[in-house]
């Protein structure tokens, strides 16, 4: 099982190349520009992850620098770097997306 | 459980530094072991010493050093990619006939063996790139 | 750890990805087995006649063709990639595997470590 780490805004490929690369059992997390893929309305990329039930996280330190605490898809939860490690222990490994 | 962290970004040019010392910190905050922080690409600029951002702003060399040196960490920067970035220790300097080193311990400068050997030794590898 | 799989993402020339990318796979294959996936624009550091001598660039990726010998036999790209890109195999310094999305992501759930460049 796979931690996904993404860390570019939507406009960028990752999101959609990253999403193809999900499998069950695995979760994202959002970090850096990449907290902007869970502050937009129309990222259909980001639901059907959602609707897979693929847990998705936002680390709270980028979103609160980014102004995004209640702009953020409410589905997404928010952790701390602590619970990023976390994480990355209950994953067998890491992927970098961006 | 033991972690390898990468840092391909370099200081104040992305993120990735300052998101790979505040895991880096988590990790032994969350009780876990640093195997070794390896820094590759641009990420080699952490290493250098003569970083000397405003008051301000964070120094981020400043940040890695003092997290090895309380923490007996060992901070690795790639030997090719750091010589071709004009990051260089004292050993460095004099075999390339450079009037200055920027590079002082904890940052040691070492190969590319030193980032297999972590993804095989540790029990998790986390990268963090520009 | 038994397998290390590389994954190349960046075209070449345009960063320094690619050529420390592939310095790290050639390091890596003297300690551990070892797989190249190419993903997206990472597929054009193996197109063929890259002439880099007018940019003053290092033209690393002919080093690709030297894979074998350090016993890197697992390549690996996206089909939806190549096409996308209008290449074939026939346009590539050496050959990849082609796999579609389901064998993408088998790939990387069959690997125990992922470097990303």
């Amino acid at each position: 099982m796979i931690l996904h780490t993404l860390n570019k805004s939507p406009d960028h490929p990752a999101l959609n190349r990253c999403a193809g690369f999900i499998s069950d059992g695995d979760c994202l997390i959002l970090i850096e520009d990449g907290v902007y893929c869970a502050a937009t309305n129309d990222s259909s990329t980001l639901n059907n992850l959602l609707l897979r039930e693929i847990p998705v996280f936002c680390l709270q330190a980028d979103v609160e620098a980014r102004g995004l605490l209640n702009r953020l898809n409410p589905a997404v939860q928010l952790i701390d770097y602590e619970g990023f490690v976390t994480l990355s222990t209950e994953q067998t490994k890491s992927k970098r997306w961006g | 459980m033991k972690f390898l962290i990468v840092v391909q970004g370099g200081p104040y040019t992305s993120q990735a530094s300052l998101s790979a010392w505040h895991f880096a910190r988590a990790v032994l905050t969350r009780g876990h072991e640093i195997y070794r922080i390896f820094f590759y690409h641009d990420g080699v600029y952490n290493a250098n010493g003569l970083l000397s951002p405003p008051q301000d702003e964070v120094n981020l060399h400043e940040a890695w050093r003092l997290l090895a040196v309380e923490n007996d960490l060992e901070l690795v920067i790639c030997v090719a990619s750091a010589l071709r970035r004009g990051i260089l220790d004292q050993t460095e300097a004099s075999r390339y006939e450079k009037p200055l080193g920027n590079v002082e311990a904890p940052f040691i400068i070492s190969g590319l063996g030193q980032l297999i050997d972590g993804t095989i030794n540790a029990d998790r590898t986390m990268t963090f790139g520009s | 750890m038994k397998k290390l799989l590389f994954v190349q993402s960046h075209p070449p020339h345009g960063s320094l990805f690619g050529q420390e990318g592939l310095d790290a796979i050639l390091a890596g294959s003297a300690f551990i087995e070892c797989g190249v996936l190419f993903l997206g624009d990472g597929i054009y550091q193996l197109l063929k006649d890259q002439q880099t001598t007018a940019l003053a660039s290092k033209n690393f990726s002919v080093s690709y063709q030297a894979l074998h010998d350090y016993g890197v036999e697992s390549l690996f790209c996206s089909a939806a990639d190549l096409l996308a890109r209008n290449l074939t195999v026939a346009d590539l310094i050496v050959t990849p595997t082609l796999l579609d999305a389901t064998e993408l992501a088998a790939v990387l759930r069959d690997y125990d470590g992922i470097l990303d460049f």
